[in-house]
C-alpha cells in the first residue's frame, strides 16, 4: 500500500525522496527541523486564517446562535432546514446559472482579448490601459457606477434611448424580471475579463512560433492552428481560469448586494447573498454556517473536478519534447 | 516532386538592413542540394522564403513551374524540418506524423497505413504512442524526419536539422537522411553551417557569405577549385594555409617571408593569369594535406619551416608549422563549429598546419623541409580574393 501511494507521487517528488533517504540521519534530521521553522509562519497564518473559520463554520452549523448569547446545540437541524429551504434551493440554482453564464461569456472574449493584445499592434499598450480599467475599480464603486448608468429614467442608458434614437436601450435593466441576472453576468464580465485577458495574454505569449510555423508549412489554416495548436498549449491556463472563474462566481456577493440586492423578487438572490441575509438580517448564525460550509464543499468539488479531468494536477510541462 | 528555382530572390528587413541580395538558384528534382556559410550568411533565411515564413522582398520564387511568391506556406507543398524540430509536445509520435494528413481529411485507415510505413523506415514502431518528451534527442529527430516525409511533399527544405545532436548520432543521422532522400527522390534543400555535412552529403554545395553566393558547385570542384578565399578557407578542416607572398618580376620566383621559392612551368600551365602578377602581391594557399615532409630528388613546391606544435590523432599528425610569413586570416570562417575549432586559434599565431603521415618523424622546434606538389598550390588575388587560375 505505502509503495503504490509513492508511486503515484510526481517523478521529481520520488527523486527527492529517494535522496534524502541516501542522506546519513543525521543530516535528514537537522534539514527536518530547517523544514519546520521554514514552514511555520506561514502554517500559522493559514491555520488561523483559513482552516479554523472553516472548522468554527462547521461546528456553528450544529448550533443555534443569534450573534450575541448562549450558543444552543440543535444537531442537524439546520442542515434539515436547508434541505427543505425552497429559497435555497432557487438560491443555489440562480449560483449555478450565473457561474455557467459567466465562464460563457468571460472565456471566448478573455481568449480573443488576450489574444489581441499578446500581438504586435501599434498602441497596444494604450488599449490595454484602458480595457485594464476595471480590474483596478473597487467593487462597490462599480456597483454604483453601473447602478447611476443604468437607471431606466436618469440613467446614461436611458438618456442614450431618448436622445440617440436608441430606443432597445430603454429597459430597467436591474429591476425587471427578464434582465435583470443577465445584467448582472455582462456586469460581472466587465469587472473581471480584464484578469483572464492577462491570464490569456501570457499563455498565447509562451507559445513557441515555430509550432505555428510548423503547423502552417503541415497545411494548416489559422482556426486549424488555434484548434491543434494554441488550445492544447493554453490547457492549463484555461484550467486557472476556469477555476477561478467558476469558483470565484460562488462568492459573488459584494456587486450584486449593491446593484439588486437579489430582487427584483429573488431573481439575482445568489447563495452568498442568502448566507448574508441569514447571518445579518436574520442572525441566525447556525444557518449562515450551513450555507457557508455548501458554498465551501461546492468550490472545492468544482475546483478538484477541473484539476482532475484536465491533468492539470500531473504537473508535466506542456512545451517539454518539443525540441 | 518538383523543382526549386530562385531568381534574384533579395530579403529586405524593416529596418533597411540586406540580408539576401539578389540570389538565384535551381534546385533539380530528386536533387540534394546544401546551403553552406558561417551564422549569420542568409542561408535560413532563403530556406524560410521558400517555405513561405518569411515574406521576398524582390525576385521570384518557382517550386515547379508554380510561382509561390504570395501562396500560403500550407499550400506550397513543401515539408521543412526545423532545427529544434518544433514537435508538437501535446500530441503522440503518431499523431505528430499523421498531423498534415489529417488536415488533409486523408481517410483515417490509409493515415494509418502511412504513418506505419514511415514509422517502419524510421525505426519509430515502438514509440507511435509516447509524447515528444519522453523520446531521446535522436528520436524527436527521427520524428520530425518522419512528420516531412510522410506527406510525400514536392519538395523538401531541412535547416540545421543535425545540429542539436551529439557528434556521432550527428555521423549516423547524416548518412540515415541522406538514405531517406535518395530513396523518395524528391528534391532538398538543405541548411548547415558544418562544412563536413555539406561536403558529405550535397550533390551541389552552395557556399554563402552575408548573403551573398561565393561558389556552388558539387563538393569535389569547391574542394579543389575553390573560387576564392573564403571558399578556400571555410571548405577543408583543417583549413587551408594561407600565406602573404610576393611574386618576383620575372615571375619565376615567389617569396614567402625570407624566403624565395621557384614555380615550375606547370604553375603556369595551370594558372596562367598568374603570369599578370609578376612583381605583385599574392595570396598563397596549400591544404595541410597537401603538405608532406620534402624529399630531395622530387622537383616540388618546398617551404622550410619551424615546427610548433604537433598533435597526434593516431590516423594522422597535425604538424603546426612557422614560415616566417603572415597567415592570411578569413572573417566568418572560424564560424563553422566544426570538431577541429581549436586550430584556429593556433592559426593567431601566424602557424600553418601539416596533415602528415602518423609515421612522420616530425618534432616540435625542429626545423623541416615541407613540401607540396605545384598542382596543389593556389594563388588568389590579395584585393578582391579570387582565385587566380
Amino acid at each position: 500500500m505505502l509503495a503504490r501511494s509513492i508511486n503515484i507521487l510526481p517523478e521529481s517528488t520520488q527523486k527527492k525522496v529517494a535522496r534524502r533517504a541516501d542522506l546519513p540521519r543525521k543530516v535528514v534530521g537537522s534539514y527536518w527541523k530547517a523544514d519546520v521553522v521554514g514552514v511555520l509562519p506561514t502554517m500559522l497564518l493559514y491555520g488561523f486564517l483559513v482552516l479554523l473559520p472553516i472548522v468554527i463554520a462547521a461546528v456553528l452549523s450544529f448550533y443555534n446562535w443569534n450573534g450575541v448569547g448562549a450558543l444552543r446545540f440543535t444537531g442537524f437541524t439546520n442542515w434539515d432546514a436547508f434541505f427543505h429551504d425552497p429559497i435555497a434551493a432557487h438560491s443555489l440554482e440562480v449560483t449555478g446559472i450565473l457561474a455557467v453564464a459567466s465562464w460563457l461569456v468571460q472565456t471566448p472574449i478573455s481568449i480573443a482579448l488576450g489574444f489581441f493584445i499578446a500581438g504586435r499592434q501599434r498602441y497596444r499598450a494604450v488599449y490595454a490601459a484602458f480595457y485594464l480599467l476595471p480590474l483596478i475599480l473597487s467593487t462597490v464603486g462599480i456597483g454604483l457606477m453601473w447602478q447611476a448608468l443604468l437607471d431606466p429614467n436618469f440613467g446614461g442608458l436611458a438618456w442614450l434611448a431618448q436622445n440617440a434614437g436608441l430606443s432597445f436601450l430603454q429597459q430597467n435593466w436591474l429591476g425587471s424580471n427578464s434582465t435583470a441576472l443577465w445584467t448582472i453576468v455582462a456586469l460581472i464580465a466587465w469587472q473581471f475579463i480584464p484578469f483572464h485577458t492577462l491570464l490569456y495574454q501570457m499563455g498565447r505569449r509562451q507559445v513557441p512560433n515555430v509550432l505555428y510555423e510548423a503547423a502552417s508549412i503541415d497545411g494548416a489554416t489559422k482556426w486549424q492552428q488555434f484548434i491543434h495548436i494554441t488550445l492544447p498549449q493554453l490547457r492549463y491556463t484555461i484550467v486557472v481560469s476556469s477555476t477561478l472563474m467558476l469558483v470565484g462566481s460562488l462568492t459573488y456577493f459584494d456587486i450584486i448586494y449593491v446593484l439588486t440586492n437579489g430582487g427584483p423578487g429573488d431573481k439575482t438572490r445568489v447563495l452568498s447573498l442568502d448566507m448574508y441575509q441569514a447571518a445579518f438580517v436574520a442572525n441566525t448564525f447556525g444557518y449562515a454556517s450551513v450555507l457557508a460550509v455548501v458554498l465551501g464543499v461546492i468550490g472545492v468539488v468544482v475546483a478538484l473536478l477541473l484539476v482532475r479531468l484536465t491533468g492539470f494536477s500531473s504537473l508535466s510541462s506542456q512545451r517539454e519534447g518539443m525540441a | 516532386m518538383a523543382s526549386i528555382t530562385l531568381e534574384k530572390v533579395k530579403k529586405i528587413y524593416a529596418t533597411g538592413f540586406e540580408a539576401v541580395h539578389g540570389f538565384d538558384l535551381h534546385v533539380n528534382d530528386g536533387e540534394f542540394v546544401v546551403l553552406v556559410g558561417p551564422s549569420g550568411c542568409g542561408k535560413t533565411t532563403i530556406l524560410r522564403m521558400i517555405a513561405g515564413l518569411d515574406d521576398i522582398s524582390d525576385g521570384l520564387i518557382f517550386i515547379g513551374d508554380r510561382v509561390v511568391n504570395k501562396v500560403a506556406p500550407k499550400d506550397r507543398d513543401v515539408a521543412m524540418v526545423f532545427q529544434n524540430y518544433a514537435l508538437y509536445p501535446h500530441m503522440t509520435v503518431a499523431e505528430n506524423i499523421a498531423f498534415a494528413l489529417k488536415l488533409q481529411k486523408i481517410p483515417k485507415s490509409e493515415i494509418e497505413t502511412k504513418v506505419l510505413q514511415v514509422a517502419e523506415i524510421l525505426g519509430l514502431k515502438q514509440y507511435l504512442h509516447n509524447r515528444p518528451r519522453q523520446l531521446s534527442g535522436g528520436q524527436r529527430q527521427r520524428v520530425a524526419m518522419g512528420r516531412a516525409i510522410v506527406r510525400e511533399p514536392a519538395v523538401f527544405l531541412m535547416d540545421e536539422p543535425l545540429s542539436n545532436l551529439d557528434a556521432s548520432l550527428r555521423v549516423q543521422m547524416r548518412a540515415e537522411v541522406l538514405r531517406i532522400q535518395r530513396h523518395l527522390q524528391v528534391g532538398t534543400l538543405y541548411v548547415t553551417h558544418d562544412q563536413v555535412e555539406a561536403m558529405t552529403m550535397g550533390d551541389r554545395v552552395v557556399v554563402l557569405k552575408d548573403g551573398y553566393i561565393q561558389q556552388c558547385d558539387t563538393p569535389e570542384n569547391i574542394y579543389s577549385h575553390p573560387a576564392n578565399l573564403f571558399v578556400a578557407a571555410f571548405i577543408g578542416s583543417p583549413a587551408m594555409n594561407l600565406f602573404k607572398a610576393g611574386i618576383s618580376n620575372n615571375g619565376s620566383v615567389v617569396d614567402i617571408g625570407s624566403q624565395n621559392i621557384t614555380l615550375g612551368e606547370e604553375v603556369y600551365a595551370r594558372c596562367s593569369s598568374l603570369r599578370a602578377y609578376a612583381g605583385k602581391q599574392v595570396v598563397l594557399g596549400v591544404r595541410p594535406e597537401h603538405l608532406t615532409l620534402a624529399e630531395a630528388e622530387k622537383p616540388h613546391f618546398v617551404i622550410s619551416s619551424i615546427i610548433g606544435l604537433v598533435e597526434v590523432l593516431g590516423s594522422d599528425i597535425l604538424a603546426h608549422f612557422s614560415v616566417g610569413a603572415e597567415r592570411v586570416h578569413i572573417e566568418g570562417v572560424d564560424n563553422d563549429g566544426s570538431a577541429e575549432l581549436d586550430e584556429n586559434e593556433f592559426n593567431i599565431r601566424n602557424e600553418g598546419i601539416a596533415r602528415l603521415d602518423p609515421k612522420t618523424p616530425v618534432h616540435i622546434g625542429e626545423k623541416v623541409a615541407l613540401a607540396a606538389d605545384f598542382d596543389s598550390i593556389y594563388f588568389f588575388d590579395p584585393v578582391s580574393g579570387n582565385l587566380i587560375n
